[in-house]
């Protein structure tokens, strides 16, 4: 991979509250034209990660987005990096013609009439209060305005939190109608996994501050096995240490890290494995998954 | 320089309706009073062009007496405007630095709005001072007004009461920083905790260690801000040349002229370094905790 394709570079980097290890030696790159889904529970350090990664969290270990120092050259990475933290909240006395004026005085590759385009698609008008605003026209006017900028890197924290499936919807669709282009590269944490895992090219997990899982979802297919199979199979399905078992559809199924013994595969059907079922066995029990990536 | 001049710009949209309203309110209550009230002036009555002074001088001071509660009352809460309405996590995802951003907020608010202000003040207090010459003295009143020698006075005055306005205003900086600092740090705790440690540190200074000095430079600070905005030759009614005893407005452009160079030499102190150098610091925190945010 040309160097110059990797957007995000990040060499052990750890961050700290305190005495809470919030971040825990992290190492991965993020190239340029992937959707990247960041998982993790509550607390697993995401917004850390991507406070981070826009220059307003200090961390140790090496950081580079977009080459840059994001604690040192905030200002100039902001230029090329667009953000929308999880308690995504314009503020409430503006209108949205105003955020226009302000967003195309201070981001120098805001497109106002782009701005404007986008907005069309949605509901809000340029004369509307921003508290007059529902909170799904809220996150589609700060999509839109975003989407507005020229940039190579959007970074999404809980942007969908709070909203109804039809407002996430729309928000999605704009995102991958209108910025999306194979080029330009997004971060976005979600508890909505499944609703995600049709849009994204690559996951990472985060669990406790580490880095459990950082994968392609072409490649999940290739290293993770489920299996369906019946109860009478259970017991042999089991020897064999699947790092989930869970039921799908009323069926038993399990998961496996690496393809099982040819004679435990015999026992089940195979069947793609869902990220949902993949966060759940890498998450839910740290003490017993050691780390993994 | 765009960036800061959108961050003024944003500064203006959110506020200039308060401070329209502060500086208008006053005169569409004052018109009425003065067409339809009664004016006691006492038994001698003075001549038009002094009446007409008296009553601007008043309703300008009054006006900016009225700005300086609400400058004091409200700055301390400009450092957590932004966290209080939860939009801090939008502006910071712009690219506009932290000390700009702090920079326009305190310029716009300290600074420009009071002289917006005083610009209001000043309109005001003309229509104040002609509509009380025609209620005293009639339309002949008008004709009778030393038209030249009050040209003199607004030209000299006006500019000499926004120099005031400037250097009053940094003579109080420390002070206003600190309270911006504090909340910003304290929250609500903040100004009770700097008006604890500014009176009962100054008190038990001065009582128990003989030290004055903390509370002298803090009543310094408020004569020097008097002597700014309010010109009286540092305090010296009565040096050659005064206007006010004698009515001799003839005078005046010559007076103001001394009464600025006072003002400007008082700058030449240790206090007023030393006031410089606790705004800074005072400022620098309200920055450093914009950082954390």
């Amino acid at each position: 991979m040309n160097p110059n394709d990797t957007l995000i570079r990040a060499e052990g980097l750890s961050l700290r509250y305190g005495k809470k290890l919030a971040l825990d030696n992290l190492s991965f790159s993020i190239p340029k034209g992937r959707v990247v889904g960041l998982l993790g529970h509550n607390g697993a350090g995401k917004t850390s990660l991507m406070k981070a990664l826009v220059g307003l969290a200090g961390h140790d270990g090496q950081l580079e987005v977009l080459g840059l120092s994001p604690r040192r050259e905030r200002v100039a990475l902001l230029q090329s990096v667009t953000y929308i933290p999880d308690v995504a909240i314009l503020p409430r006395w503006a209108r949205v013609e105003q955020l226009i004026t302000l967003m195309s005085g201070l981001h120098p590759k805001f497109s106002a009439e782009r701005a404007r385009t986008l907005l069309k698609r949605t509901s809000v008008q340029t004369t509307d209060k921003v508290k007059a605003l529902s909170r799904g026209m809220v996150v589609q006017l700060h999509l839109a305005l975003i989407a507005a900028v020229d940039a190579r890197l959007m970074i999404l924290d809980e942007p969908t939190l709070g909203l109804d499936v039809l407002s996430r919807k729309a928000f999605y669709d704009m995102l991958l109608d209108e910025w999306c282009d194979g080029e330009r590269s997004v971060l976005i944490s979600t508890h909505q996994v499944e609703e995600v895992e049709a849009l994204l090219s690559d996951v990472m997990m985060l669990n406790e501050g580490k880095l459990v899982l950082n994968i392609s979802l072409e490649q999940i297919d290739q290293r993770f096995v489920a299996l369906k199979h019946s109860p009478q199979t259970a017991d042999a399905i089991a020897a064999a240490h699947p790092i989930l078992r869970y039921r799908q559809q009323g069926e038993a199924a399990a998961l496996f890290d690496g393809a099982p013994p040819a004679e435990v595969s015999a026992l089940g059907q195979r069947m793609r494995p869902s990220l949902v079922d993949l966060f759940v066995a890498l998450t839910r029990a740290p003490e017993i998954n050691p780390q993994r990536i | 320089m765009n960036t800061f001049k959108t961050l003024l710009l944003r500064e203006w949209m959110q506020h200039h309706f308060g401070w329209l309203l502060l500086g208008c309110v006053p005169l569409l209550i004052m018109v009425p009073l003065m067409m339809f009230g009664h004016i006691e002036l006492g038994a001698e009555v003075p001549p038009p062009g002094l009446i007409a002074l008296g009553f601007a001088a008043g309703y300008s001071g009054f006006l900016m007496a009225l700005a300086g509660l609400v400058v004091g009352f409200q700055t301390p809460g400009l450092a957590r405007r932004d966290q209080q309405d939860r939009s801090i996590e939008f502006w910071v995802s712009l690219p506009a630095s932290h000390v700009q951003s702090v920079g326009a907020t305190v310029l716009m608010n300290l600074l420009l709005m009071p002289l917006m202000l005083l610009g209001l003040a000043v309109v005001g207090g003309i229509l104040a001072g002609m509509l009380a010459v025609l209620r005293v003295h009639g339309l002949g009143g008008w004709g009778a007004l030393p038209w030249g020698t009050l040209l003199t006075v607004f030209l000299a005055g006006v500019p000499r009461l926004a120099l005031g306005l400037v250097l009053g205003m940094l003579w109080l900086s420390p002070l206003l920083m600190l309270a911006m600092a504090a909340s910003a740090w304290l929250k609500r705790w903040g100004v009770p905790v700097l008006a604890a440690v500014i009176g009962l540190g100054g008190l038990f200074l001065r009582e128990a260690y003989d030290q004055p000095w903390l509370l002298d430079g803090v009543g310094d600070l408020f004569t020097h801000f008097g002597w700014a905005v309010v010109p009286t030759g540092l305090g010296t009614l009565n040096f050659e040349g005064s206007p006010w005893p004698a009515g001799n407005l003839a005078q005046f452009g010559a007076w103001i002229w001394k009464d600025t160079q006072l003002v400007l030499g008082d700058l030449a102190s240790p206090l007023f370094a030393v006031a410089l150098v606790v705004a800074a610091i005072g400022f620098g925190l309200v920055v450093l905790r914009r950082m954390k945010t």
